[in-house]
């Protein structure tokens, strides 16, 4: 995957690039705003990592031209601004996740990842499947192998987050921000309680365990096969 | 105060403003009075005038030349003292009678310079008002009034009204000067407080009279904005201590660490383990760092602009929901009756965390087989959130300070935990304007939110 990084402190900017190198991707670093802004113009990238303040022109200030131009290209804050009102403008700026300064790079690669997938305009697919689960989402029934799982409103809005991203890693906290709403830390077990939770209803009784941890990052469900 | 300030002070300016509006208006007034009194005085002498050839003309009706003739030198005698002149002139314009000289004959009311006859003397030339009569056989009747009086009259009033004048324009700058002195005196003082507090005494405040006018109202407003200012200062100090107090412990563990690892004839599963919990350690001093700063973001009321609309039956549903599994899993029991519709005004990020953070507190600290209950109810006044358990409870002495900043009890110094969480409830309900209380649950803990009014909170 391609990504632009702009990102004006140096050392950020080359452990941020090395790492996702490392994961895999391409990335091309901008180090300051103009720089980043006409990079991202071109429109090349699959995802912009983008810094709020930075200097020359500002995060917020790129990311409002670029997408007053129309560029639809995904864009990841990553910032040190945690002030309680920050992630709110940086997202109703049109950015469309956010991530603090310090961060587990686990959770950058995995919203990353999340971010790309995201397809520009949502199919309305109305049946997900992962190996021999399915969910539909009409009639808010899941079935694996045949069988039907009851689940309750919470637990099968969060398998339907871990299966519209199956294949990829999603961390405790991008679970906590969209199953919940909960853009604070929880001193509490809640996802990993409502984690074990579903793959006792999901898992427990077919064998093949679809809902895998991820050390250090979080969880994934794939078909092991 | 040196003189060129003096006339730069407000003070003076009103009162010069007071002075010129009243002079102004008194002139106009004098004006007016000047007018109507001169031409009252003259219409009286031509009045006059007018009677007294009414009754000579009756005379010479009456008797002819002689008994006019007569009349006018009688009435002449005795002129001298009231100053008026009588002259009657023969048709071929000659002296007959009167202390006058000739005069030209004219009908009416005309004012003419003369010098009166007086012991056969020529008297200096004097300004009088004359009304003349034509009689019908030629003969030439004047009489007139030295206009001396009536200007003398004029002076008079004249003198009056500038004397006055001058006398009410004077008392209104010195009203003025005293009315603007003695309320500048008091905008004065707020001016030297200000000074004070600016040099560095934040604890100074206005002196406010109690008079309720603009000027009290003024300094209860800046007191108001300076108990504001002063609290936010004290609470930055806070947060600066707090940071240098509890932060410097952790800082100093993570360093112990780093250098213990660094000790040489480590292995690389040896080095992975302590990275792993430096890693560790750094996490939870950034997540102290964060809390910190967030409540002290918090009480800086700056998201207060933003309240909307927050139903807290959803959030009280969608906590239990939450917490139920994880209390269960500990062996407690979260229990929940959730009032259906309740809102409030309020951030909905925030009161998610406030009550998070209360249940987190209650299932941190009871053991297992206590049961957590969470209530929302709409009562009587307002909506009423509780959240309660049968747990060890908080002693009397110690439920006001569980909400201070890193504040824990003896007895939970060994649980995880950064003593933030209720200070961070705290700060948010007092922002939400929530009244928040501990109190014995008999056995357990018992914390109650009483919601202000719908709408109340940031209005």
């Amino acid at each position: 995957m391609k990504i632009l990084l702009v990102e004006d402190d140096p050392d950020t900017a080359a452990y941020v690039s090395k790492g996702l190198s490392e994961s895999g991707h391409v990335v091309e670093v901008a180090k300051d705003g103009r720089d980043g802004l006409f990079l991202a113009a071109g429109e090349s990238h699959d995802v912009v990592i983008l810094d709020r303040m930075l200097p020359k022109m500002d995060g917020i200030a790129i990311i409002k031209t670029l997408r007053a131009a129309g560029v639809r290209t995904p864009v990841l804050f990553l910032t040190t601004l945690d002030g309680i009102n920050d992630r709110v403008e940086g997202l109703e700026a049109g950015g469309d996740d956010y991530l603090i300064k310090p961060f587990a790079f686990a959770e950058l690669i995995a919203r990353v990842s999340a971010l790309n997938r995201r397809p520009p305009i949502v199919p309305m697919q109305t049946v997900l499947k992962v190996g021999d689960l399915e969910m539909d989402l009409t009639r808010r029934t899941v079935t694996r192998a045949g069988r039907r799982i009851d689940l309750q409103p919470r637990e099968f809005k969060l398998l339907e987050y871990l299966v519209r991203h199956a294949g990829h890693v999603v961390t405790r906290t991008m679970l906590l921000e969209n199953i919940w709403d909960f853009h604070f830390d929880p001193r509490t077990t809640i996802v990993e309680t409502h984690i074990s939770r579903l793959r006792g209803k999901v898992d427990r009784d077919f064998g093949v365990e679809l809902i895998q941890t991820v050390r250090g990052a979080g969880y994934c469900i794939r078909d092991p096969s | 105060v040196t003189l060129p300030n003096f006339l730069r002070t407000a003070a003076f300016k009103l009162a010069l403003l007071y002075a010129t509006i009243f002079g102004l208006s008194s002139f106009v007034l004098f004006v007016f009075l000047y007018w109507s009194i001169t031409n009252y005085v003259f219409e009286q002498t031509r009045g006059s005038i007018g009677l007294e050839m009414s009754s000579l003309a009756e005379e010479w009706r009456t008797g002819g030349e002689k008994t006019l003739e007569k009349e006018v030198n009688e009435r002449s005698s005795k002129a001298d003292s009231v100053s008026s002149y009588y002259l009657l002139q023969s048709p071929a314009g000659e002296h007959v009678a009167g202390n006058l000289g000739t005069l030209p004959v004219r009908d009416g009311s005309f004012e003419q310079l003369v010098a009166p006859l007086r012991a056969g003397t020529n008297q200096p030339r004097v300004a009088v008002l004359f009304e003349g009569r034509i009689l019908p056989d030629g003969w030439f009747l004047a009489i007139g009034r030295d206009l001396k009086d009536i200007r003398e009259a004029y002076d008079l009033v004249l003198r009056a009204f500038v004397i006055a004048l001058g006398a009410s324009v004077a008392l209104a700058i010195l009203g003025g000067m005293l009315m603007s002195f003695g309320f500048l005196k008091r905008i004065e003082a707020i001016n030297r407080t200000s000074e004070t507090i600016i040099r560095g005494d934040l604890g100074q405040r206005i002196a406010v009279l109690g008079t309720h006018d603009e000027l009290d109202r003024l300094g209860n407003n800046l007191n108001r904005m300076l108990d504001r200012i002063q609290s936010l200062m004290e609470s930055m100090q806070q947060v600066s201590n707090d940071i240098a107090h509890d932060l410097r412990t952790p800082l100093a563990r993570l360093r112990q660490r780093l250098e213990r690892v660094r000790w040489p004839g480590s292995k690389l599963a040896d080095y992975q383990r302590e990275v792993d919990s430096a890693i560790a350690d750094t996490d939870d001093i950034l997540a102290t760092f964060a809390a910190t700063l967030r409540i002290a973001q918090i009480e800086a009321r700056s998201r207060v602009a933003g309240f909307k609309a927050v139903c807290l039956s959803d959030l009280f549903t969608t906590i239990a929901e939450a917490y139920a599994p994880v209390a269960e899993d500990q062996g407690q029991r979260l229990v929940a009756s959730v009032a259906a519709g309740v809102n409030i005004q309020g951030d909905a990020d925030l009161l998610t965390q406030m009550l998070a953070n209360i249940v987190e507190n209650a299932l941190r600290h009871c053991p297992s087989g206590a049961t957590i209950d969470m209530r929302l109810s709409n009562g009587p006044h307002a909506p009423l959130g509780v959240v309660s358990d049968d747990g060890p409870g908080i002693p009397e002495d110690e439920r006001a300070k569980v909400f201070r900043r890193f504040y824990r009890l003896e007895r939970s110094r060994t649980t995880p935990g950064s003593g933030l969480g209720l200070s961070l409830v705290a700060a948010v309900a007092d922002i939400h304007e929530i009244g928040l209380a501990v109190r014995d649950n008999e056995p357990g803990a018992r914390f109650e939110m009483q919601f202000p009014l719908r709408g109340a909170p940031g209005l």
